[in-house]
């Protein structure tokens, strides 16, 4: 197990160069650069934008700024943001906390809503409950999460005036982001929980389970639901990356700290520092949740075995 | 402030939801309001007074109801100290309750005294004296003296980081200590609008030796004499000031003498334009800013706030054309293109009639706007096709011109969020014949698309205080969003380049309005722009929030003399 872990690891290192690399192209292929950006507002002259884009080291070949950032990179520094000098480690750390709280909160609304409903419809399936918790799943799934917020914000700020739209660093500040973050993901794990439980339910060892005079909630407990975890927290871990990026367009939504107001703003500065900083820890995030998936699976399942 | 009574009731959640669902079709259905009037320009800079002392008829009250200000602006700054900001308005706007400037401009285009209490210039207006106020301390308790500001203009001249005007920062020759409270500023060219730049929040006198000291930092924690001081900056949510109670030199223009009445000042930022008005209606909020068109009928009519449009002056939103790219290098095309485009169409359908039409270059605030192009086109599509017919421009089978075996194409660049009318211009110009394309752009790409000299009609609009600073949005060197040289080629370039270069150093105000008349006529009549409208910025505020003053550009607001009623 140690060893296959070791390997993991060493694997994420080529990995997330490749990620450093693309995005660098990826970003240096759009148009207009970060002197460009800053043009709209100090009106500067074409003399003074090149002066600006020297002192920035905008000017040099690409693969000598990738060379540049790749050497600091390997010595743990992500650079400085173009955009007032500060060091992009320092803007990770202080606004990764709330991505992951966020990210966190829409996992768990999602499992907590999510599962229960699929097991319900899985249970009284091709019941009035069952054609209900499709339907909910399937208007989940079609929502964009920025309107149910906007829609949120409608509801529970302005007109009910039960929850803050701005006061994003309370817990109660919390509940409409996650809960617009973490309800098309729910409506995910709806749909798969059902199909998971359906086909288990009807499995050999089921019926087995329930010819012993095992009770109801035993056998579903025990028997059918930890054997439909395994496709569920694939799922969920492959999920995170979704969440990663609707927390993108919800902290925009709600105002709130967080890496997705930090990247927004980076690309649209083509602030080239902060976006590599950024994608290199959100990918480095989605690789380790992959990896504890991959652990959980031996703890759920202890048939499987890693060598 | 406190959010609405929570309800329960079954019907007011769902009225909530049809109000939400139903907003852009409400804002469609507004009926159309009287604009709130414009801002005039005086004309005239106040003579540089020697002092001008606050008058107790004019003080702000003694005590404010509440003392926390909450304002909501769209996006969050990269930093915050005048020296090394980016260009961000909003670091401008929250570096201005921070950082003085050495004079103050007011709505009115009155000039006050700042840093500088008098001030004198030679009659090229290339030599500035000023003297500074006496007493002034920066945030760490070191004193301000003439020394800081020739400082500051040192190290703004040679450091092209900084929003402060390029355009003035290439002209600044240097700065020197004349005596304890004096100090003269050499220009290498006339610059009879100074004032005018320096008034401008991004030139507040930043602490060159303190970011001399620590760098790029400063942008983070900054140091200022103004009177409020830098607290903390939680990245993501919000930036909070608190009073400065030291400051007792506050500039005339603030009609009070004691610090400020505010505790404490608090920005949050969301891009959402939505989320900053549900911020202010949920009572989240004291201000928000950039408030969309289609919600302004709805607000004004909520009695708890107060809505404010102000006409921005500077130039108004419209569209460059390319005179060295055809079809648009034809005077009859561009004609035809102005001929075609319904700018009533635009004002009532895009900006549900909260804007009103440009007819030229300059904002009709400034005394050197020409009245007469008013008159010079009007929205005609007929005659847009004749000009067209009699440039050669026939139908073809598909219904878009041709001559000599070519298109009439062109591309109309839009700078998204900021240029929603291209839409309406590109169906008013394929009406006439032309294929119209957008190119949507934003933010850096837009300006180089712009720059790159490859499309006909980019969409553009500037916002700027004084006149003089046509140049920066004209003259081929640029100083621009972009240098309109890539678009004025050929003899219409270089006669524009002149003019605009004469008008620039004229002192005479009298000789100076006629010449940046001429510049107008010779603009439209030469057909280098599609006017639209005047752009209208409009600000929403809780009804009890009084005493903030807005700068000459419209754009800023400062806090200092604030209070909740």
């Amino acid at each position: 197990m140690s060893a296959y872990l070791l390997q993991r690891l060493l694997l994420t290192i080529p990995i997330l160069l490749g990620i450093v690399i693309l995005t660098f192209f990826m970003v240096h292929l759009t148009p207009g650069d970060a002197v460009s950006a800053m043009q709209g507002q100090m009106k500067m002259s074409a003399q003074q934008m090149e002066q600006l884009r020297q002192a920035l080291g905008l000017n040099d070949p690409l693969h000598v700024q990738l060379g540049r950032y790749l050497m600091k990179l390997i010595q743990g520094d992500l650079g400085r943001s173009l955009f007032g000098g500060q060091p992009v480690a320092l803007l990770i750390a202080s606004n990764i906390g709330a991505t992951i709280q966020l990210t966190v909160a829409a996992m768990v609304v999602a499992i907590v809503i999510g599962m229960p409903l699929g097991v319900l419809a899985a249970i009284k399936r091709g019941t009035l409950c069952d054609a209900v918790s499709v339907i909910v799943a399937m208007i989940g799934v079609s929502i964009p999460s920025f309107w149910l917020g906007l829609m949120m914000i409608q509801l529970f700020a302005v007109t009910l005036g039960w929850l803050p739209i701005t006061e994003n660093r309370s817990a109660r500040g919390l509940i409409m982001p996650a809960a617009a973050l973490g309800l098309a993901e729910a409506a995910i794990i709806v749909r798969l929980t059902r199909a998971t439980m359906v086909e288990i339910l009807n499995a050999d060892y089921v019926r087995t389970a329930r010819a012993k005079g095992l009770l109801d909630h035993i056998v579903l407990w025990r028997h059918a639901l930890r054997n439909g975890l395994l496709p569920l927290i694939t799922m969920i871990g492959m999920q995170f990356g979704t969440l990663l990026g609707g927390a993108v367009v919800i902290e925009n939504v709600f105002a709130r700290q967080g890496l997705g107001t930090l990247v927004t703003q980076a690309v649209i500065n083509r602030d080239f520092p902060v976006v590599q900083g950024c994608v290199l820890v959100a990918a480095t995030m989605y690789v380790l949740v992959n990896l504890l998936v991959d652990i959980l699976y031996v703890v759920i399942d202890p048939r499987i075995r890693y060598s | 402030m406190t959010p609405h009574a929570p309800s329960a009731r079954f019907w007011s959640i769902l009225t909530a939801l049809i109000v939400t669902c139903s907003l852009a079709l409400s804002a469609c259905g507004a009926s159309p309001q009287q604009i709130a009037p414009a801002p005039t320009q005086s004309g005239n800079i106040a003579p540089p007074p020697t002092s001008v002392p606050a008058t107790a008829a004019d003080a702000a009250p003694a005590a404010t109801k509440r003392a926390r200000l909450i304002f909501f602006g769209n996006l969050e700054p990269a930093s915050i100290d005048v020296i090394t900001m980016s260009g961000n308005v909003n670091e401008r706007q929250v570096a201005a309750q921070i950082f003085e400037t050495l004079v103050y401009m007011d709505q009115s285009q009155q000039i006050y005294p700042g840093l500088a209490r008098a001030w004198q210039r030679s009659e090229d207006a290339t030599v500035w004296t000023f003297t500074i106020a006496s007493g002034v301390m920066w945030h760490d308790g070191t004193p301000f003296t003439a020394q800081s500001v020739v400082d500051y203009f040192e190290y703004v001249r040679d450091n092209p980081v900084g929003s402060g005007p390029g355009a003035l920062k290439a002209v600044i020759k240097g700065a020197r200590v004349i005596d304890e409270t004096t100090v003269e500023l050499t220009l290498t060219a006339p610059r009879p609008d100074l004032l005018i730049e320096l008034a401008d929040p991004g030139m507040g006198i930043g602490y060159a030796n303190y970011v001399k000291r620590v760098g790029a930092d400063a942008g983070f924690n900054p140091i200022g004499t103004g009177p409020f001081k830098f607290k903390e900056w939680v990245r993501g949510s919000q930036i909070v000031l608190v009073r400065n109670p030291d400051w007792t030199w506050g500039s005339p223009m603030f009609r009070m003498t004691g610090p400020p009445l505010l505790e404490e000042i608090v920005f949050r930022f969301s891009s959402e334009a939505q989320t900053r008005l549900a911020a202010l209606e949920a009572g989240e909020v004291d201000f928000v800013d950039l408030l969309p068109f289609q919600d302004v009928v709805r607000v004004r009519t909520d009695p708890r706030f107060t809505v404010t449009g102000v006409l921005l002056p500077g130039m108004p939103q419209m569209n460059y054309m390319h005179t060295g790219l055809p079809p648009t290098n034809e005077l009859n095309v561009r004609k035809a293109i102005i001929y075609a485009t319904d700018k009533a169409g635009i004002i009532e359908s895009v900006y549900f009639n909260m804007v009103e039409p440009a007819y030229g270059p300059l904002s009709r605030v400034f005394p050197e706007y020409e009245p007469a192009l008013e008159e010079m086109y009007e929205y005609n599509p007929e005659k847009a096709m004749q000009l067209l017919e009699e440039a050669g421009w026939q139908p073809g089978p598909d219904g878009v011109r041709v001559k000599d075996g070519r298109r009439l194409e062109v591309v109309i660049v839009e700078n998204k969020g900021w240029n929603d009318w291209v839409y309406v211009l590109q169906a008013n110009l394929q009406a006439v014949g032309f294929d119209a394309k957008v190119l949507t752009t934003q933010g850096p790409s837009n300006t180089e698309a712009i720059a790159s000299g490859k499309y006909h009609v980019p969409a553009m609009g500037d916002v700027f205080a004084s006149a003089s600073q046509m140049t920066r949005d004209w003259h081929s060197e640029g100083y621009g969003t972009f240098p309109s040289g890539h678009f004025l080629k050929g003899e219409e370039g270089d006669r524009l380049d002149a003019m605009l270069k004469d008008a620039e150093s004229e002192i005479d105000p009298e000789q100076r309005k006629q010449k940046y008349r001429d510049i107008q006529r010779f603009i439209m009549e030469n057909a280098l722009m599609v006017p639209i409208f005047e752009l209208y910025f409009y600000v929403a505020h809780a009804n009890d929030l009084k005493g903030f003053i807005v700068d000459g550009t419209g754009f800023y607001k400062y806090f200092a003399s604030a209070y909740f009623e």
